[in-house]
């Protein structure tokens, strides 16, 4: 269920290349998003997909070899393609912010984990360092962190996973941004903390209205969490739904047989029976041709497949890059 | 029918001692395994599952034989595991083979992967040259890979085709037991899916036993037979896998089977109402 | 992680650094081995009438301080100094890569106290103890290959030692243990072959090193007894001469600092290019 709210990012034909020795590879090829006010959208692939190149590139951190571009890309009614840097500056970690799947790298180890909350606020000139540190040791607690104050003073090693990620949430949420980026961030986690964290995670998005820009793999994490899907294969979108829509009436191969290759903890044991599977596996982005990606691994590619597919409308919002949905 | 065991632990303990005092006195100890006991009926999967830290690894390790345990035995076909020399050991170490995490790390990248599957064949000695390449074409058929691959390296592969080399690898002595340490942890979901055919395929046509080491409940319900829930080193509830999974009575299996994301938006935990307001 | 496989991986491009140091010490390798038939005029002969020349028709370098041709005496003493420098790595190795694999495999007490003993020789000052040792033991030129290459073994042993014990860790050697594979294979097949890249540029390193030093102690008269030639006797013998006719003494100074340059060079480009690799 969506909030009807304003477009908050809009992204048409967004294409990040990287050149490499072996020739250029084309991470995230024309891709169309579109995320509204305090909405969640769940971006889903597996490797080789671009999901996390998208989150970086929305954010202009691809730096050279690697180019960014797009035909749109606002963000709260600005163009994004043509703000200067310093102007991107201050959007990150105020306006857009990122969550990264180890904290352990995102976080400096030589500083104290309240220096780093308190530095977001310093960095945007947003308080003073008494003000920035009390909002900081606030924000801890916020995130479930007991004896916040004790704990601000800890450096990161000193804390568990599930603690790390929580202090990466808190830097991501102290500005009140409007819209979260969050790159696989449960992935490196136990389950039983992945629970936790996602639930904090849902908290915030909720408290401070952001909308969630949310990575993964894991279809049972979408499932969870999200209002809409989008997923993702070999860079580009195949297949857009709002989450209901898209579990109940996959329509793009992959994504059935995504679901089908799934394990449910609560299904009764299927004895003899084998788990359904994609066979082959992901094409590799040097040797992309111009017809459908997912054609020598579907049973159903026919020989219109040899030509790019276009993405076709069906029903309320849901979108199919696949011939077998064209008239 | 009840099969026999093929494998048993008894009380394993595998301490580390992480620190000690000036006069060799241990001061800090971790217990990575404490006194766990489990047996694995022949022919059967057994899934070992834990969080980070549970101690998992290590018991597998020990029942491998790549670690030695502070106390406690473990007994393969009867026979105990520390115990074995020479051509005893030797024997263990064919009927006991292992497919591990990573499958990057897990294939020399200085060999082709030939080599490699012909490795333990080529170890003990007992095949012909002629004989062993023939297996190795053989078992790599089998995996799903070509002949020709064998003269290639590991980095020339997927992620999905090196665990299937290693699982060849593996299978090249023919074992009893496989201990598979977290096999597919690391593959995409519809790579896993494949590689977990295959392995369920090969027992069924060899007879194999498994341990399966993993923290992924859903992989664990597909495959096992019998369940051992790890948490701290010590062994929190174990039993047929239907069983746990159905009525699990510890309270942190019951926690672990409520944190695991159901892939259907219909029975998600939180709800979503359009005030933004979480019920739950 | 990668889905797809990766193309083979390539050694970056030699920029033109390496191509003209390639090209460099390959001419000085050439001229080391067939100095008889390169050399112009035989090194050794005097010739009291035209000493100190400059470059000139008769001798194209000019000549020493005895009327010798330079550049017959350099073509030789590019064979004494390859001889010498490559002489000692090659002893080095001998002696340090065995020694730190073997020093990897022993028990933790060993191991510290070992690797503390070399890491005590590894602090000396080389040419001071190289000067030490050849005051007492006289010349030769067997003194000073064993000497330069006893003074180099313990960084071979450093890094033998340290890339057996990382590579010891890895899956692929526990899968070979599991395998049943004994300490022999295992170092034959999976380490050694893992760590020839790193001792190579450990080797090449050490080669400009122990050649610089061969100069050194030669300009110093400790090294290569005359009147057998050697760029650094040369510099130390002609630097007496320098404000008759400097360009004698420049002759092999150049060409000394050109051939280690040159190895430092590709030594650079080889760790370079191996690390990719090393970071697989």
């Amino acid at each position: 269920m969506t909030d009807g709210g304003e477009r908050l990012l809009s992204v048409r034909n967004l294409v990040t290349t990287f050149d490499t020795p072996a020739g250029r590879v084309r991470a995230v090829d024309g891709v169309d998003l579109d995320i509204r006010s305090s909405e969640v959208v769940c971006l889903v692939g597996e490797s080789g997909s671009g999901k996390s190149v998208l989150g970086l590139s929305l954010l202009g951190l691809i730096d050279p070899p690697g180019r960014v571009s797009s035909d749109t890309l606002r963000f709260d009614g600005r163009d994004l393609i043509s703000l200067p840097e310093s102007e991107m500056e201050r959007l990150r970690g105020r306006e857009i912010a990122m969550i990264f799947q180890e904290p352990l790298s995102a976080l400096n180890p030589s500083r104290r984990v309240g220096d780093q909350i308190a530095e977001v606020l310093r960095v945007h000139s947003l308080a003073s360092r008494a003000e920035a540190m009390d909002r900081a040791i606030e924000w801890l607690g916020q995130v479930g962190i007991e004896d916040a104050k004790a704990r601000a003073r800890s450096y990161p090693h000193q804390l568990s996973g599930g603690q790390r990620q929580r202090v990466t949430i808190a830097i991501a949420c102290i500005c009140n941004p409007k819209l979260i980026i969050a790159d696989e961030p449960t992935t490196a986690l136990d389950v039983t903390v992945q629970a936790q964290v996602l639930d904090l995670l849902m908290d915030m998005q909720v408290r401070l209205r952001s909308a969630l820009l949310f990575i993964t793999h894991d279809l049972g994490v979408v499932a969870e969490i999200a209002d809409r899907v989008a997923v993702l294969y070999a860079g580009q979108v195949v297949e857009e739904a709002e989450v209901h829509d898209l579990y109940a009436r996959p329509a793009h191969p992959y994504t059935i047989g995504l679901l089908a290759s799934v394990p449910d903890v609560e299904s009764p044991r299927r004895q003899g029976i084998p788990m359904s599977t994609i066979p082959g596996s992901v094409p590799n982005p040097l040797e992309l041709d111009a017809g459908c990606r997912f054609r020598n691994r579907c049973g159903k590619a026919h020989d219109r497949c040899m030509q790019a597919p276009p993405m076709i409308d069906l029903q309320q919002g849901h979108r199919v890059r696949c011939w077998l949905h064209a008239g | 029918m009840p099969a026999d065991p093929i494998l048993e632990v008894r009380n394993l303990t595998r301490h580390f001692v992480l620190r000690r005092s000036v006069l060799g006195r241990p001061i800090h100890v971790v217990r990575a395994v404490d006194g766990v006991s489990l047996t694995i009926r022949a022919g059967t999967t057994f899934a070992l599952v834990g969080e980070s830290g549970s101690g998992k690894s290590t018991l597998g390790r020990c029942i491998l034989r790549l670690d030695t345990p502070t106390s406690g035995t473990v007994d393969f076909s009867g026979r105990d595991v520390f115990a074995a020399h020479g051509a005893e050991l030797a024997r263990f170490r064919r009927e006991v083979q292992t497919i591990f995490q990573d499958p990057f790390a897990s294939l020399n990248p200085r060999r082709r992967i030939g080599d490699a599957i012909a490795d333990g064949p080529a170890i003990h000695g007992a095949m012909a040259k002629g004989e062993i390449r023939h297996l190795v074409l053989q078992l790599l058929e089998r995996v799903g890979l070509r002949a020709d691959h064998a003269d290639r390296y590991p980095h020339e592969f997927s992620g999905g085709q090196r665990q299937r080399i290693a699982i060849a690898r593996a299978l090249a002595l023919s074992p009893r037991l496989i201990v598979a340490d977290e096999a597919v942890s690391s593959l995409d979901v519809s790579v896993r899916a494949q590689i977990l055919n295959l392995l369920t395929d090969i027992q069924s046509e060899r007879g194999l036993s498994f341990l399966f080491i993993s923290h992924d409940l859903g992989v664990v319900r597909h495959i096992a037979d019998d369940i051992a829930i790890m948490q701290a080193g010590k062994i929190v509830e174990q039993g047929p896998a239907d069983q746990i999974f159905t009525s699990p009575r510890q309270p942190y299996t019951q926690a672990l089977l409520r944190a695991v994301p159901r892939a259907d938006p219909g029975r998600r935990r939180r709800v979503r109402s359009p005030a933004g307001v979480p019920g739950v | 992680m990668t889905a797809a496989p990766s193309a083979h991986a390539t050694r970056p491009r030699m920029g033109a650094g390496p191509k003209v140091a390639v090209v460099y010490l390959a001419i000085v390798a050439l001229a080391a081995i067939f100095a008889g038939v390169l050399s112009p005029r035989d090194p050794l002969a005097i010739n009291p009438s035209n000493i100190l020349a400059s470059p000139g028709v008769r001798n194209l370098l000019g000549t020493d301080e005895l009327g010798r041709d330079l550049l017959a005496r350099i073509i030789y003493g590019a064979r004494v100094s390859l001889e010498v420098a490559v002489s000692a790595v090659v002893l080095a190795c001998a002696i340090g890569i065995p020694l730190g694999i073997g020093v990897a495999f022993c028990g933790r007490r060993v191991e510290a106290f070992a690797m503390r003993i070399i890491d005590v020789f590894v602090s000396l000052p080389e040419i001071f103890v190289a000067i030490v040792i050849l005051a007492f033991a006289g010349g030769g030129l067997t003194t000073l290959i064993v000497t330069i290459g006893l003074l180099f073994f313990p960084h071979f042993a450093r890094v033998a030692y340290g890339m057996t014990r990382s590579i010891r860790a890895r899956e692929h050697v526990l899968s070979a243990i599991s395998l049943g594979a004994g300490t022999t294979w295992i170092v034959r097949k999976e380490i050694l072959p893992n760590m020839v890249s790193v001792i190579a540029v450990q080797a090449s390193f050490t080669l400009s090193f122990a050649m610089l030093m061969e100069a050194g102690l030669s300009f110093l008269g400790l090294g290569v007894p005359p009147p057998t030639p050697s760029w650094g006797q040369m510099i130390g013998g002609l630097k007496n001469y320098i404000f008759i006719n400097a360009w004698p003494v420049v002759v092999p100074s150049i060409v000394l600092f050109a051939t280690i340059l040159s190895v430092n060079v590709l030594g650079d480009w080889l760790q370079d290019s191996l690390n990719p690799e090393l970071q697989r």
